[in-house]
């Protein structure tokens, strides 16, 4: 297993050297800016682990990867381990410069920075839960078509039901809970761990 | 002899092609040489062996921690350098061999720091051959190996499979365009036409029985066509693919008789017109 990750994460790592001039411009102006981008990492981080599909596909790594010892089982969870792995450490550690920043900034909320953060996180995800199937499935190429097809139509899907329901008799302040963030947690691992069982089964099953 | 793979009844139907039924055992110690024009099924048997597409069947391999692969076009991508590679296998192979990896990186100049991106189709196949052998297999797939070397990087190559094969529990399956290559190097030959194996032979018999009978169109008509298996027109000649080159010989004593070369092989049985 192990192997699996170090190839994935070395994918990214040396992908992420070319890279590095975006993270430096993010540094600046979380600094200078004193704006709140602890959003960027994590979602540059997403981009990352999205090329490092394209390389394997670029070059046929899971026809190569499935002759490995126990390969079929450890490609698809490290691909789900490194990705969430990754977007949780990202997530970290521009929370850690957020906090770093946030002497200068009057305007620096902690709740709203950590609730911010939390959200991002989930939100990729649950979008990784939702397109690494895809992924396995019909490869990265068919699978953006795919998630950005699944993307409009929730968005239609969702506008028809704004439109026709009328959301100021529907009570949301459920919403407002203190639980929520904890709720909201629990059902996108469940999601994930979902996701990881249906990769797993296309997977084991899918040619090269 | 253990066999390293037994394969029982495989298929394998895709909408224009089918691969099979395939019956072969690889008994270990033996180089097997795969050969067949394009699109025969070569690379579908292989891919099947290692389970890279389903097929029907039985297929009994060992572990395939005990197998090294050199695919066609298919490697770990090439945002990685060599010592990346290493980091790599080292954790996914309880017998991976760094020093060994190592060594071959410097005898065949390769440098562990370079992307596989910035590397020629010669130099990245050597990185492939030279990983597949780092975890000490007993079974190496080779599909298309030495395809895009030159003579002497191939030389090289095949010198590095003839060590291999020194121990008495290695094997290698070896497909190749390059028929001269297998020439050098294998026991058996595997011949695939048309999703079928047509021949199962092994090296020594087929040097030994099998020829190209050579001879003019007066000198053809006379011979009976129960002596030869298959026959090719030539401008000024016919060459025929003969079985049984002593009794053909003693037969037919004025005629020449050819050794037999793996190409000549291929032609004469895929485009030679067959004795009914």
């Amino acid at each position: 297993m192990l192997g699996y990750i170090k190839k994935d994460l070395l994918v990214i790592v040396n992908n992420f050297k070319s890279l590095g001039l975006f993270f430096l411009v993010y540094i600046v102006f979380a600094f200078v800016e004193k704006m709140d981008v602890s959003f960027l990492p994590p979602f540059i981080t997403f981009m990352l682990v999205i090329t490092s599909f394209n390389y394997d596909n670029y070059n046929n790594y899971d026809a190569y990867g499935v002759t490995l010892p126990s390969g079929r089982r450890n490609i698809v969870l490290s691909k789900y381990l490194v990705s969430i792995g990754l977007v949780i450490i990202a997530t970290i550690i521009a929370l850690g410069i957020s906090f770093l920043t946030s002497y200068s900034n009057p305007e620096f909320n902690m709740e709203i920075t950590l609730l911010t953060s939390l959200a991002t996180t989930l939100t990729l995800i649950f979008i990784i839960s939702i397109l690494f199937p895809f992924v396995f499935k019909f490869g990265i190429e068919k699978a953006r078509i795919g998630i950005l097809i699944l993307v409009f139509g929730i968005a239609i899907f969702g506008s028809l039901i704004i439109k026709f329901i009328n959301l100021e008799n529907i009570d949301l302040n459920f919403l407002n809970s203190s639980l929520t963030p904890y709720i909201v947690t629990l059902i996108i691992i469940i999601i994930t761990i979902l996701s990881y069982l249906l990769s797993k089964r296309i997977y084991k099953n899918k040619e090269f | 002899m253990k066999n390293v793979i037994e394969i029982k009844n495989l298929k394998k139907k895709y909408d224009n092609f089918t691969l099979g039924p395939i019956n072969l055992n690889i008994p270990s110690g033996l180089v097997i040489g795969l050969i067949g024009e394009n699109g025969a099924g070569k690379t579908t048997l292989l891919k099947a062996i290692l389970n890279i597409i389903k097929s029907e069947g039985e297929i009994k391999t060992i572990p395939n921690s005990e197998i090294g692969v050199v695919l066609d076009n298919m490697f770990f991508p090439e945002v990685l350098t060599p010592n990346n590679i290493n980091t790599i296998m080292k954790s996914i192979y309880e017998t991976w061999d760094s020093k060994l990896y190592f060594k071959y990186l410097q005898d065949f100049n390769l440098d562990s720091k370079q992307i596989i991106k910035k590397m020629s189709k010669g130099m990245r196949k050597k990185l492939e051959i030279i990983t597949a052998l780092s975890h000490q297999p007993k079974l190496l797939i080779l599909d298309e190996a030495t395809s895009g070397l030159d003579p002497i990087v191939r030389n090289e190559v095949l010198e590095l499979f003839q060590d291999f094969i020194k121990d008495d529990e290695h094997s290698i399956i070896f497909s190749s365009h390059i028929t001269s290559d297998l020439e050098h190097i294998a026991d058996k030959i595997v011949f695939i036409d048309k999703g079928q194996i047509v021949l199962d032979i092994l090296s020594e018999e087929l040097l030994d029985n099998y020829g190209i009978l050579k001879c003019k169109k007066e000198e053809f008509k006379k011979i009976t066509k129960t002596d030869y298996i298959s026959y090719k027109e030539n401008k000024y000649n016919y060459e025929l693919l003969i079985k049984d080159k002593k009794k053909i010989h003693k037969k037919y004593p004025d005629l020449v008789i050819d050794k037999i070369t793996l190409e000549d092989l291929m032609i004469l049985i895929i485009k030679g017109e067959k004795v009914c």
